[in-house]
């Protein structure tokens, strides 16, 4: 006989592990939140000052904010024009066998880790940086900005070469039929149609390349600084690098660490939004 | 006119994949070819010495694995669990919603906020000492999404008709559960799990506070001893870029994780591809 | 403008999908491609737009449109399709405005100002018949139209680039009877001006509306000439027991 007891049992240890794993971003994003009290009451405004230097007493993080832009905007500028027309050529002339080989290839690049990108960057990227541009070092918010371009790029070109490839083939016959060419069809009816998958997938682009640490940390050049807007060519700092090496050099109990804290929680501030934004995950499904 | 609009459409598209492949084969290229090049049986049955920059990469490749699979060990049953409760007992739409998106939420958190997380609470705020097992745990609750979300779709793919049958059988939910569910959340998990441990192997952020240290860790003979891996030591190797050896041992490194990664990867996709099918 | 097609044959894949095609539409009639499912009709009606001309379709034979064979360097692609104007069997109009899916086609031919723009659009929804019943939301999303509307929709992007052949691949198959007959009147009248080639399972429909009909099967011409003669007894007997009972040996 099946008992009451047996099936509530079951139900409650079930319930307990969904209750678990449901309330683990909420229990992360609370910790977070509790620690950078300090920095937000002691601090307060002065977070936003151009200034890092907590001996003495200056913590401002802009450079650190305005660093994570320049370097997201920049790999943004790069990847999405050349991932929609990368995208655009797979889907549109490209043949069918092709096709699956370069998608597994993109899959491939997409899933390899970040530190072995910052490898790539801090051996390869930098010193060619060095050599085009003639500058004593190639850590730099440039160089930041190019590798989050390079990660973020196979992952673009395969979402919208779905998007694309998912377009039934009728609406090209009918353009066709009407007398478009196939860039008439590409501009005028494609890209329109595509347009508010295309930006989920940049915005989910945007969240990776903003949360990105390791390869980032190490050709950033790591300086607190807030550079000249025209000279992205010098050395700079984002909240993830900042946080990827400086994190352990901080006492837990000093206001430092607590801005520290505020910085992760502000990291934490893209991907909830997102998450609200983004109903369908990829990497899950 | 319109001539001169599609020879540059067409242009532009196939500049842009150019560009692209030339950089995807470029990177593969380079890994392959300069990680071969330092990969011998040594590398692989010798412990590092020196910062890495001599000796081989055994004590990380079995401190990943061993990291990896008590991660995977952690998550799995809490994972199927807390799938069979939102696939069975969770009926109210609302909940429904809100638990998808805490999910993704949670998949989306940066790795880096997780080693912050886990730095402050585990070694800050619960006082515990660096220990391996402490990024097993970290790894595991980044490994819950994916899990979760493999093992529930693949229960909710299950046909109405098959769990009316068994119901009106007499069963109970928990018998239901227990006899036929259970080896299916199962099923619908594993793939999920390559999937997850290929993205949680090459990890570096969320452990480097709380399991590993900047060198000498060997393999932990005890709960309380941090831990080598495959992906804190490249990162190690990289922050002495000067050193050619140290370069070289890093591209050894890094292509033994891309293939420890790949072979993960390349499974997991094709269980997944293979449950797709039999439905 | 006539359209002549001359021992056209068609291979897609080492399959013979249309043999010696010899036929002739002629301006001023409404020619019906009857037969069974799998004959060739939609192929042949395809040919003539050469709407999968990106595709490793092998023709051999020609198809010529007015005294130039459509293959030539005298028409381009885009320029033949102006001339020739096809409708799906399945209406599929553009996730945008009724109004921006009737200049969809156009716009890209010649300039027009908004003026010039907005009469032509009031000018195609009256020639379907589509007018009264969408006059006051041109700017709608045409995806919120029901599916006899969203053809004569098609029809009127269509029109609007004025072609002066209309292809119509089965047309009416998925429609009520009050957009099935309002597209009938239109072809019927549209004849007067152009040449028209009506792809149709409905043996009733190509009675009522054809001045010629051809019987295709297995890619074969098994016998055209005017609808007196096919529905007549003059025709051949496999003629007769298709147009009869819908039903083929072939």
């Amino acid at each position: 006989m099946p008992s009451c007891r047996k099936e509530l049992g079951l139900k409650y240890v079930l319930g307990l592990s969904f209750f678990v794993v449901a309330s683990m971003p909420i229990i992360i994003f609370l910790v977070l939140l509790i620690q950078s009290k300090r920095a937000f009451f002691e601090v307060g405004w002065g977070l936003f000052s151009t200034t890092w230097f907590p001996a003495g007493q200056e913590y401002g993080i802009l450079a650190m904010l305005y660093g994570s832009l320049v370097v997201v905007l920049l790999a943004l500028s790069i990847a999405v024009p050349l991932a929609l027309f990368s995208a655009l050529a797979l889907s549109e002339f490209i043949p069918k066998s092709c096709r699956l080989v370069i998608k597994s290839l993109l899959e491939i690049l997409a899933g390899i880790p970040s530190i072995i990108y910052g490898l790539l960057g801090v051996v390869i990227l930098c010193p060619w940086l060095e050599q085009v541009f003639d500058i004593s070092t190639g850590r730099t918010l440039f160089a930041g900005g190019l590798l989050l371009a390079l990660m973020i790029l196979p992952m673009m070109i395969s979402l919208l070469e779905d998007v694309f490839s998912q377009i039934p083939n009728e609406y090209r016959d009918n353009a066709s039929s009407l007398g478009l060419n196939k860039s008439q069809t590409i501009t005028s009816l494609l890209i329109p149609i595509s347009k508010s998958h295309g930006f989920n997938i940049v915005l989910l682009a945007m969240s990776k390349a903003l949360g990105e640490t390791m390869a980032v940390m190490l050709v950033i050049g790591c300086v607190d600084q807030f550079p000249n807007f025209w000279l992205p060519l010098s050395a700079g700092q984002t909240v993830t690098s900042k946080l990827g090496r400086d994190l352990g050099n901080y006492s837990f109990y000093s206001i430092e660490f607590s801005v520290m804290i505020a910085m992760a929680l502000i990291l934490l501030i893209p991907t909830i939004l997102f998450g609200f934004i983004l109903r369908n995950g990829r990497d899950i499904k | 006119m319109n001539k001169v609009y599609h020879y540059i459409i067409c242009f532009l598209c196939w500049l842009a994949l150019a560009i692209s492949l030339v950089l995807v084969l470029g990177v593969i290229t380079i890994l392959v070819v300069k990680g071969i090049g330092a990969i011998n049986v040594s590398f692989i049955t010798q412990p590092a010495t020196n910062f890495g920059k001599e000796g081989g990469v055994l004590y990380q490749i079995i401190g990943s694995l061993l990291m990896v699979s008590v991660a995977f060990l952690l998550s799995f049953p809490i994972a199927i669990a807390a799938a069979l409760y939102k696939s069975e007992y969770l009926k109210d739409e609302k909940w429904q919603h809100r638990s998808d998106m805490l999910l993704h939420i949670l998949n989306g958190i940066p790795s880096i906020v997780f080693g912050v997380f886990a730095l402050l609470f585990f070694i800050n705020i619960c006082g515990a000492y660096i220990s391996w097992w402490l990024g097993s745990l970290i790894l595991a609750i980044m490994m819950l999404p994916i899990l979760t979300f493999s093992s529930y779709f693949y229960l909710q793919r299950l046909s109405p008709e098959i769990r009316e049958s068994c119901l009106a059988l007499g069963l109970t939910k928990g018998q239901f559960i227990r006899s036929f569910l259970l080896k299916r959340s199962f099923a619908g998990a594993v793939s999920g799990s390559f999937l997850g441990l290929a993205r949680i192997l090459g990890e570096t952020a969320p452990i480097m506070w709380v399991a590993t240290i900047f060198a000498g860790a060997g393999i932990p003979s005890s709960w309380n001893e941090p831990v080598a891996t495959l992906a804190t030591h490249i990162l190690i190797l990289a922050q002495q870029a000067n050193h050619p050896l140290a370069v070289a041992n890093g591209w050894g490194a890094s292509l033994i994780l891309i293939s420890l990664v790949f072979i993960l990867a390349a499974i997991g996709f094709a269980m997944r591809r293979k449950q797709l099918q039999v439905q | 403008m006539n359209i002549n097609t001359q021992q056209l044959s068609l291979e897609i894949a080492n399959q013979t999908i249309l043999k010696n095609i010899n036929l002739s539409f002629k301006q001023g009639e409404i020619t019906c491609i009857v037969g069974p499912s799998g004959g060739g009709k939609s192929s042949l009606l395809r040919s003539l737009n050469r709407i999968d001309s990106d595709k490793n379709y092998s023709y051999s034979g020609d198809i010529t449109l007015g005294t130039s064979s459509i293959f030539s360097k005298e028409y381009s692609l885009e320029q033949l399709r102006k001339h020739i104007g096809m409708v799906f069997q399945k209406p599929c109009v553009f996730p945008f405005s009724i109004s921006k899916n009737i200049l969809f086609g156009v716009k890209h031919h010649q300039r027009m100002t908004a003026t010039q723009a907005e009469q032509l659009v009031v000018a195609k929804l009256k020639q379907v018949a589509l007018y009264d019943e969408v006059s006051d939301r041109l700017d709608q999303s045409a995806l919120e139209l029901s599916i006899g509307q969203q053809q004569r929709l098609c029809l009127a992007r269509t029109l609007a680039v004025d072609p002066q052949v209309l292809l119509l691949d089965e047309p009416t198959s998925a429609l009520d009877p009050y957009s099935t007959s309002a597209l009938e009147n239109f072809v019927l009248d549209f004849k007067k001006q152009g040449t028209v080639v009506f792809v149709t399972h409905n043996i009733a429909q190509a009675k009522r509306i054809a001045d010629h009909v051809v019987f295709l099967c297995n890619g074969e011409v098994i016998e055209s000439g005017s609808t007196q003669h096919m529905f007549g007894c003059s025709a051949t007997a496999q003629t007769q027991q298709y147009l009869n009972t819908e039903t083929c040996d072939c």
